[in-house]
């Protein structure tokens, strides 16, 4: 029998929590804040709704005696762990604590981490990680490392059945950057989040060239130059606003259906605004995502990568409260030709929309791949196959709108009728041919321009002629490669009708491991 | 060299550029007068720099914003001019490739100090056209 009473051995519990609570100490939590960052438990409450937070592990401590690392032992050790709600659906979250021990990954920080991963998969919610760590845990050597195996191995087993996010809001260097690489979608609040392989130091030791800190690996880097990131925040804060808008398109788990909003705007709403957007001279440029207010709910399109490889709009939005994923080419932005990393970035989220079984709408006008030297020697043959095949692969709805062009292979690229497109919708100065009536009239009455007494006007004769007979998307319709033509107006509806007829749809593929994806 | 060239590659906007600083000191700093270049460099050297317009490889001047061209094609009309005052966002020339007129547009907000280009000009991708400082 004990000699402690009730009270006492609460009170013993309440001091031990106090103690996790905080983290390394009120010195470090200063330093923490005057570096402008936030502490991985003000994280939480500010990415999820309040109150809901729950948190496991916080008693764990790492078992490392080297190097005098017994007498620097914290409760958590550097990572909070739990789950909480954001609108009211579950995820499962991890924020590392800068403030203890540099939020090192060492065995036991590594085991939270997992554990979070694990009951996210098994119970089927999203896991999102706020990385802030000095890195591997040296003196933990080998456990360490293995710590990070662990995880990667996690991200990727769990790849496509829950949806992981990471949120880099402090540094994440070394092999710490491939748990971020690994998942779905990585933000970055400027000023405090930075990913590189090797530091500044390391590149100036090796290579010589000097760049600092937040040039080589900062939240503008890798969202407008590397494309490593998907969102760009101004602050963490607005990291966690995105976070929680991002979550609320996505199911959590690959067998649950897409979640709905309630929304007021009718799926009736016929824009005429829609008419006056994309220029019927082929050579003229607009902006893409005007187009795509106009069609989703409420005018709220929410871009994904919207500072990289602008030559293509990615993002979600939703119809009669549906998500959909949009891929949009982006006329005023090099013409909207596809090139490696316009075919990087969609392929990879068309493969995201289908791992969550979230309809993909296609909105083509794309004069074609860009030529060149660099693009060639840089691999887009087998980068550009990369939207062949994850629209190929792509079982989720797939509903494609022609507004302008649409041209040669890239025609095909942007998710076809042969590509599996289940509903192709083609506005009325839609054209899709091999090539746009320039070069094919060039090409094909060489021989009569030529021979002409007046080239230019029997060149102007012979374009015009072709483009009547062929750049139209009635050719195509009369084929049925095209379904219906609409009016630009009538698309909101059209795809809205599309959805819902798609609702049931099945697709039974040849039993595989998995594809061979062109990388 | 070899590794620099695939940075190069991976690194759209900024790939000439990153290449020009790869090659050394000596292929960049000549450019003014390129008469002088083939000295120290190797055979092959020459010919990229002469192939490239000598205005848009000049250096730029520290802290300035380049505004380079996206994708090859022809300078279809200069809208700017120097000494303008232009905003992120202003349309600064129309390039046309891929058989659309592009419009090439300010991406910070400051004065027009140089216009590398002029209307008829064929420009490869990474060509400075406008520098804004």
């Amino acid at each position: 029998m004990s000699d402690k009473s009730m009270a006492e051995y609460c009170e013993d519990l309440l001091k031990r929590r106090e103690k996790a609570q905080a983290g390394g100490g009120p010195k470090a939590v200063a330093k923490q804040h005057e570096k402008g960052k936030l502490t991985a438990r003000e994280r939480i409450d500010l990415l999820l709704d309040p109150g809901s937070f729950v948190e496991i592990d916080e008693f764990v401590e790492h078992r490392c005696e080297n190097f005098g690392m017994g007498a620097t032992k914290f409760l958590g050790d550097g990572v909070v762990t739990g789950y909480g709600t954001v609108e009211g659906r579950i995820v499962y979250v991890y924020s590392q604590d800068f403030t203890v021990i540099g939020g090192s990954l060492g065995e036991a920080h590594a085991k939270k981490i997992c554990k979070v991963m694990d009951l996210a998969m098994q119970n089927g919610y999203p896991v999102v990680g706020l990385n802030d760590s000095g890195g591997a845990r040296i003196q933990e050597a080998v456990d360490s490392l293995s710590g990070y195996g662990q995880i990667f191995y996690r991200n990727t087993v769990a790849s496509g059945v829950v949806p992981q996010i990471s949120v880099i809001v402090g540094p994440c260097a070394g092999g710490a950057v491939y748990s971020p690489a690994l998942t779905d979608f990585v933000l970055m609040a400027q000023g405090s989040g930075v990913m590189h392989i090797t530091g500044p130091q390391v590149i100036k030791a090796v290579t010589g060239e000097e760049v600092t800190s937040e040039q080589l690996g900062g939240a503008m880097t890798h969202n407008a130059i590397s494309g490593n990131a998907h969102f760009f925040a101004k602050d963490e804060r607005e990291c966690y606003s995105q976070t929680r808008k991002l979550l609320s398109y996505m199911p959590s788990n690959n067998m649950e259906e897409v979640p709905v909003k309630e929304t007021a705007d009718p799926v009736e709403r016929a824009d005429a605004a829609l008419r006056d957007i994309v220029p019927t001279n082929p050579n003229k440029g607009y902006d893409v995502r005007k187009v795509l207010a106009l069609v989703v709910d409420d005018g709220d399109f929410f871009e994904v990568q919207p500072l990289w490889a602008k030559n293509i709009v990615t993002g979600f939005g939703r119809v009669g409260g549906r998500t959909i994923g949009i891929i949009a080419n982006q006329a005023m932005n090099m013409a909207g030709c596809l090139d490696i990393d316009a075919s990087d970035k969609a392929s990879r989220f068309i493969r995201i929309c289908n791992a969550y079984n979230i309809p993909i709408v296609t909105f083509v006008d794309v004069p074609g791949y860009l030529p060149g030297t660099a693009q060639e020697y840089g691999g887009i043959i087998r980068h550009g196959a990369k939207m062949l095949y994850a629209y190929s692969e792509a079982t989720a709805p797939k509903i494609t709108v022609i507004l302008r062009k649409a041209y040669g292979g890239a025609y095909l690229g942007m998710c076809s009728k042969d590509l599996g497109a289940d509903v192709v919708l083609a506005w009325p100065q839609a054209e899709i041919a091999v090539m746009g009536a320039e070069g094919a009239a060039n090409i094909i009455f060489r021989k009569e321009i030529e021979g002409s007494s007046d080239p230019n006007a029997t060149r102007s004769q012979k374009i015009e002629e072709y483009r009547e007979a062929f750049a139209n998307p009635f050719v195509a319709a009369s084929r049925g490669f095209v379904d219906r033509v609409i009016l630009p107006e009538e698309t909101r509806l059209c795809i809205w009708q599309a959805l819902v007829s798609l609702d049931g749809k099945r697709v039974v593929r040849p039993k595989r491991k998995h594809g061979i994806l062109p990388h | 060299m070899a590794r620099k060239f695939r940075v190069v590659v991976n690194g759209k906007s900024y790939e000439v550029e990153v290449e020009d600083l790869g090659t050394g000191a000596a292929t960049a700093a000549p450019a003014p007068a390129p008469v002088a270049a083939p000295a120290p460099v190797a055979a092959a050297a020459p010919a990229p720099v002469a192939a490239a317009p000598a205005a848009a490889s000049a250096p730029v001047p520290a802290g300035a914003e380049v505004v380079a061209a996206p994708m090859p094609g022809k300078i279809l009309k200069v809208v700017t001019s120097v000494g303008a005052t232009v905003n992120n966002g202003d349309v600064l020339l129309i390039l046309e490739a891929m058989k659309m007129e592009n419009e090439i547009m300010a991406s910070v907000t400051g004065t027009v100090k140089e216009v590398r280009t002029k209307e008829g000009d064929s420009v490869n991708t990474g060509d400075v056209l406008v520098v804004i400082g």
